[in-house]
């Protein structure tokens, strides 16, 4: 590695051969110099870290004294001063860790808080597998819809169609009647006159009236053709093997009027 | 460029009062002047403990096993002289450190030292009186309207003669700052060059002196040509008392132990002498604050355990 | 006659010539002093800058915002939430690839040894904080192009491409998480040590960051290693790039040296207690406590 770094930059070739300084303790205060192939010092950039305050002096207060401050004669304190100083500090390391009852806290308080790695493993595919799903009926959904596009179209355009045919058909029809009134009552009638409204009411009386002559007309036409066709039935019934006429419109008999 | 290690001569003349030049010549042009031994650079590598014979100068070191150095800078030379004679004889040579001796001749931070210098100690004591502080003026002189004359409320106002002044100074008014550490060293690094580049620095083995006349150092001033004042700097306090006798009779010849070395006094001075020891001594304690984390407040691990180490003797 | 030349040693050379340096020929740096101009002459003293009657002459202008009686611009203007959780919101400053490099060449990183965020912090290489919500590191693929060094590297977020230069050059890159506590430790671990707390152990990532440390394609420190190998195949395979054996060289070691996932520290395992004075380690011998710790 150092002899790439010197062959891709030969300007830096100086700094090739520098000491290690690892990442643990102790590292932050280095400030190496280095030994060049030409043997002669030379200094390589480096951070020097600021000194840590380790070396104040050493106090260790005096627990049975009332005069010593509270905060003083706490385990807490105590902990530091063992940090700070360690086996000079005259003071038990094994204070440090946490007592029976104090571990059995802290177990707790992770069972509590913390999950397991499982766990939540099983909480993300629980959640994912949900997600999937609902992304699946949703485009699911999204599909059918899309299959019925082309026939929801068609009717759109179909009732555009109608509609507009409608409104045509309205125009024509009043067109009509202005025409029509203009003719029985001999001038230019305004189509909301109550005059208008009266005779368009006739008209459609009338229409009416012709409409039903129709339809009675019509069934009795039907009539005529049903019992016409019973005849000739009958009549071919007599022959064996003749064929029945069946061309018969039948249509289904209209209840409402 | 030359690196040092290599075995070198010195070869020094002396051109024009004002400047002296030191140029290092490599080992086959040989001494000219001097009968230099040639292993003379290579034996120094203890610290300046005895003197050499007058007659063969070698190099001189300063301890300079725990003073950081940078690979591109070299030491620069001055002669180490004596005041024991008005005649100038050379004991040896000193080899300075180039980050004191010769940085870059920063004019403007001589400036602000001696400016800092001179005003962080004054006080401005003018004080003016106000409408307030005057005696009387507290009355309306007449009433507002119909007497004729200007409306006023107070015979102390400030348009009134013998009023008060509206916006004087205003008491005790002090300069006091402080320039940054770094920078009052780099000042003195900087005066400290600009007298060695100049010729003006002479570094002699102690300041004794024969006899309390003045008239000795004068003739010795002149005939070394020195110019009109000297600055004579000595490590500690005790300075021989002969020296302190005859600078106390002159006004152009001053004592001062290293403490009171500032670069007002250098500049002001045409000379600056130090003796041997200070120039260690402030080596020292002017690069450290080159190199020091934060100051070593108590109880923290001093940066001066951490420096770097480098000697200019090594081969 | 030695002659001006750049530099010091010209500015130096000029000066054995110049006259001598003495208090009178010694001056400021044009625009060092500068005296805060006077208000004066016709125009500055009149109405002293303050214009002509009304609030502005007499001081009475009201409150900064006001708009004279109309719902001001800053009440106007609806909140969203932009901000709302903003100080609960994990980050991680960006460390690019560009810096890396200078760093490495600078020799301020190590890459001799396994780069974690300790090495960068002790080193000023970055500027975390982890009472800022800085839960650490994201490796930025700013650099890409001219990144040359092979290294092991632990970060705690990673992008694609950046994972893919790294390993391009020869290198490891792993992503791991480091819950407040454990970042703070890893950042100042001297600090901690002089507490006189044994070293805690690390916790696992929230629900939410689970994934992206068990999955393999962001080499998280959770995932599988096998996982992991067919991840850096499949990526050579994406950028084009010839995949090296990594088995080969001589740093094989160093370059598969990954912390256990209860681990801060290099070297310093959870339940330990250091003693910075004497430089030596104290570990527990109590099973519970093992077992606490090993969990």
């Amino acid at each position: 590695m150092a002899t790439s770094i010197a062959r891709e930059f030969p300007r830096l070739a100086f700094l090739c051969h520098f000491r290690n300084v690892g990442p643990c303790l102790g590292s932050s205060t280095a400030s190496e110099y280095c030994r060049t192939q030409y043997d002669s010092c030379m200094q390589v950039a480096r951070y020097r870290a600021p000194p840590f305050p380790l070396d104040r002096s050493r106090y260790i207060p005096d627990k049975t004294d009332p005069k010593t401050p509270d905060f003083q004669k706490t385990l807490k304190f105590d902990r530091k001063l063992w940090g700070r100083h360690g086996e000079a500090s005259g003071l038990d390391p094994s204070m440090c860790w946490p007592t029976k009852a104090e571990l059995a806290d802290l177990q707790e308080e992770e069972r509590d808080w913390y999950l397991t790695l499982q766990e939540m493993q099983q909480n993300i595919a629980v959640k994912r597998a949900a997600q999937a799903e609902a992304k699946l009926a949703w485009e699911k959904r999204v599909a059918a819809n899309m299959a019925k596009m082309p026939k929801l179209i068609e009717q759109v355009h179909e009732e555009r169609r109608q509609k507009k045919e409608q409104l045509e058909e309205a125009k024509k029809r009043k067109e009509r009647l202005i025409g029509q009134a203009r003719e029985r009552l001999g001038y230019n009638v305004h189509p909301t006159s109550p005059k208008f409204v009266a005779m368009v009411e006739e008209i459609e009386k009338e229409e009416r009236k012709q409409k039903k002559k129709e339809k009675k007309a019509k069934q009795e036409a039907m009539k005529e053709a049903f019992r016409a066709a019973i005849a000739a039935a009958e009549a071919a019934k007599v022959q064996d093997g003749a064929d029945i006429n069946l061309d018969i419109p039948l249509k289904p008999h209209k209840t409402d009027q | 460029m030359l690196s040092f290690g290599q075995r070198s001569v010195v070869l020094i003349y002396q051109s024009s009062k004002c400047c002296q030049r030191l140029v290092v010549a490599s080992m086959s042009s040989g001494p000219v002047h001097l009968d230099i031994p040639a292993q003379g650079s290579q034996q120094q590598t203890d610290q300046s403990s005895v003197l050499p014979s007058p007659d063969s100068p070698i190099l001189r070191l300063v301890d300079k096993s725990r003073l950081p150095r940078s690979r591109f800078s070299q030491p620069v030379y001055s002669w180490l002289e004596t005041l024991g004679e008005i005649k100038d004889e050379k004991l040896g040579m000193v080899q300075l450190h180039p980050d004191v001796f010769s940085t870059h001749p920063r004019m403007d931070i001589l400036h602000r030292c001696v400016r800092w210098q001179k005003f962080y100690r004054k006080i401005n004591y003018d004080y003016a009186r106000t409408r307030a502080d005057m005696r009387g003026g507290g009355r309306k002189p007449w009433p507002q309207k119909g007497s004729g004359r200007a409306r006023h409320g107070s015979i102390r106002s400030p348009l009134w003669h013998l009023g008060g002044k509206s916006h004087g100074p205003r008491g005790p008014y002090s300069y006091y700052q402080y320039l940054p550490l770094k920078e009052r060293a780099l000042g003195l690094k900087v005066a400290l060059t600009v007298k060695h580049s100049q010729g003006d620095l002479h570094i002699v083995d102690g300041l004794e002196i024969p006899t309390a006349d003045p008239e000795y150092m004068e003739d010795l001033m002149r005939y070394r040509n020195w110019g009109k004042s000297v600055l004579l700097v000595d490590l500690n306090e005790d300075i021989p008392e002969n020296i302190c006798e005859a600078s106390a009779q002159l006004k152009t010849i001053n004592v001062m132990p290293l403490v009171g070395l500032n670069v007002y006094s250098m500049l002001k001075h045409d000379t600056l002498v130090l003796s041997l020891p200070c120039v260690q001594k402030l080596e020292d304690k002017l690069l450290y604050q080159d190199h020091r984390h934060s100051h070593g407040g108590l109880g923290t691990i001093s940066g001066d355990r951490d420096v770097f180490t480098g000697t200019w003797t090594e081969k | 006659m030695a002659a001006a030349g750049k530099g010091t040693r010209g500015a130096l050379n000029a000066l054995k010539n110049l006259p001598r340096v003495a208090l009178t020929n010694i001056k400021a740096m044009p625009g060092a002093l500068t005296k805060a101009p006077r208000r004066m002459g016709g125009k500055k003293k009149r109405k002293c800058g303050r214009g002509h009657k009304g609030q502005g002459q007499r001081g009475t202008r009201p409150r900064l915002g006001f708009e004279g009686g109309n719902t001001p611009f800053y009440l106007k203007i609806p909140k969203y939430g932009y901000y709302d959780d903003h100080s609960r919101r994990r980050q991680y400053p960006p460390l690019s690839l560009n810096r890396l490099q200078y760093l490495i060449d600078m020799g301020r990183v190590d890459t001799t040894e396994p780069i974690d965020l300790a090495s960068l912090t002790i080193s000023h290489a970055v500027k975390i904080n982890p009472k800022r919500q800085h839960y650490g590191i994201n490796l930025v693929e700013e650099g890409a192009d001219i990144f040359q060094a092979k290294i092991n590297i632990e970060v705690q977020y990673a992008s694609e491409l950046a994972i893919a230069t790294v390993e391009r050059n020869g290198g490891t890159i792993s992503t791991a998480y480091y819950d407040p506590m454990a970042l703070l430790i890893l950042c100042n671990p001297i600090g901690f040590f002089a507490k006189g707390i044994p070293i805690p152990k690390r916790m696992l990532p929230p629900e939410d960051l689970v994934e992206y440390y068990t999955n393999a394609e962001t080499r998280g420190y959770l995932a599988d290693p096998q996982e992991i190998q067919k991840a850096r195949l499949a990526l050579a395979e994406k950028y084009g790039y010839k995949l090296p054996d990594l088995s080969l060289e001589e740093q094989f070691k160093m370059m598969s040296i990954r912390k256990d996932p209860r681990q801060i520290l290099f070297g310093l395992g959870a339940g330990w207690l250091v003693d910075l004075n004497r430089k030596t380690v104290l570990k527990p011998t109590d099973p519970d406590l093992l077992e606490f710790y090993k969990s």
